[in-house]
């Protein structure tokens, strides 16, 4: 499964990496939205994870454009937060993801946590 | 995440392990946390003195990424009160910012840093609290806090050179090549703010970090020594357990730079 991870701390970016591809998962980066809007039509890929903050485009408003792109709507977007109060999960749920992962996150779990986001309900 | 083996020699880097990659990450923050602190500290006095029309956004964002990076390093009592500026934050939006309030979550996420620091995850593992391989000088006049300065040096698996006065401390440095010095300033003869002016002075030696240690407390003192280019400064009496992490983040901090001086190659003239 191929994964877009868009995310701005290098360190986090590095490990998330690491830990997605350990888990099974090709995975690309990028460090903000709008490298994510730029790369995803070249990548097809089958999820995203989006920072919540990031430089140039936070993940709100990418994830907002690649709803309302018919080419994207449909790959499943994740968002990486450290706001993950009821209202800010309703908010991602609202624009269309299909939820969050609380940062700080477990690296080493991030896999599982990815997967069982995407397992249907 | 299995904790590391102590007893296990040292292990080929792989590039692909994550675990390798977080505890890698790990070093890295410990060497740039003070530059992280002391950025969002400035940031924060723009904005608490003239408001929104301050940087709020790289703020925000700086403070951002530390609550995601360092919970996930190992640190999270400094993510958590970095999410409790964050939040305070948030308050510049409904016009209920509270610089007084804002200033004192950023002190504890400073004092933060060094409780995390005393309780690390079980996958940093002992060996790497040990791992200081490197020669440390004690320049101390006063034997018995010099010995008893040492013992913990060489409990944490550091070697130790123990020189008693400032006198012969640059010969001693020049010879020993130590990677941090740590220097008393009431010493007999040359005293410490001398002997570090020396250090700082002599191409061969400036890079070496030094730590004073001193019963001086005053603010004039301190400045005096960190103008010489000292890297920290304690007052006595020290807690040992201060001293050691104290010594720990010198030296994460000198290894984050050296690979980046030595990668730069000779300056073009």
């Amino acid at each position: 499964m191929k994964v877009l991870l868009a995310e701005d701390e290098p360190d986090v970016q590095l490990i998330a990496r690491l830990s997605l591809k350990k888990a099974g998962f090709a995975v690309v980066t990028v460090g903000n939205g709008v490298e994510a809007l730029e790369r995803v039509a070249d990548e097809r890929p089958e999820v995203i994870l989006l920072d919540w903050m990031m430089p140039d485009m936070d993940g709100y408003e990418t994830c907002r454009r690649l709803k309302a792109d018919p080419a994207t709507s449909a790959i499943p977007v994740i968002f990486l937060t450290a706001r993950v109060q009821e209202a800010e999960v309703a908010r991602a749920i609202a624009l269309g993801a299909v939820g969050c992962i609380g940062k700080p996150f477990d690296a080493l779990a991030l896999g599982a946590q990815v997967l069982e986001l995407l397992r249907p309900r | 995440m299995v904790p590391q083996d102590p007893t296990a020699g040292p292990a080929l880097p792989d590039r692909d392990d994550p675990e390798a990659a977080i505890r890698d990450a790990r070093q890295r923050f410990l060497a740039t946390f003070p530059k992280r602190s002391d950025s969002i500290g400035l940031l924060l006095a723009t904005v608490s003195t003239i408001g929104a029309r301050g940087p709020v956004l790289p703020l925000r964002h700086a403070v951002h990424r530390l609550t995601g990076l360092a919970g996930m390093l190992g640190f999270p009592t400094v993510s958590a009160r970095a999410r409790d500026l964050e939040q305070m934050l948030d308050l510049l939006d409904t016009g209920a910012f509270d610089a007084s309030r804002a200033s004192l979550l950023f002190e504890a996420l400073e004092l933060a840093f060094t409780d995390d620091l005393a309780t690390p995850p079980d996958w940093v593992g002992p060996g790497a609290l040990a791992r200081g391989s490197g020669l440390i000088m004690v320049v101390e006049d006063d034997e018995d806090q010099r010995e008893v300065v040492c013992i913990n040096l060489e409990a944490a698996g550091y070697k130790t050179l123990q020189v008693p006065d400032g006198d012969t401390a640059i010969a001693a440095a020049r010879a020993g090549k130590p990677a941090l010095i740590l220097l008393d300033a009431n010493l007999p003869g040359v005293d410490g703010y001398t002997v570090c002016r020396l250090l700082k002075g002599d191409a061969a030696l400036a890079s070496i970090p030094v730590l004073f240690i001193t019963t001086r407390s005053s603010l004039d003192d301190r400045a005096v020594g960190l103008t010489l280019g000292a890297d920290d400064y304690l007052v006595k009496p020290v807690d040992m357990s201060e001293l050691m992490l104290r010594v720990q983040v010198l030296l994460a901090r000198l290894a984050a730079t050296k690979p980046r001086e030595e990668s730069a190659g000779p300056a073009r003239g």
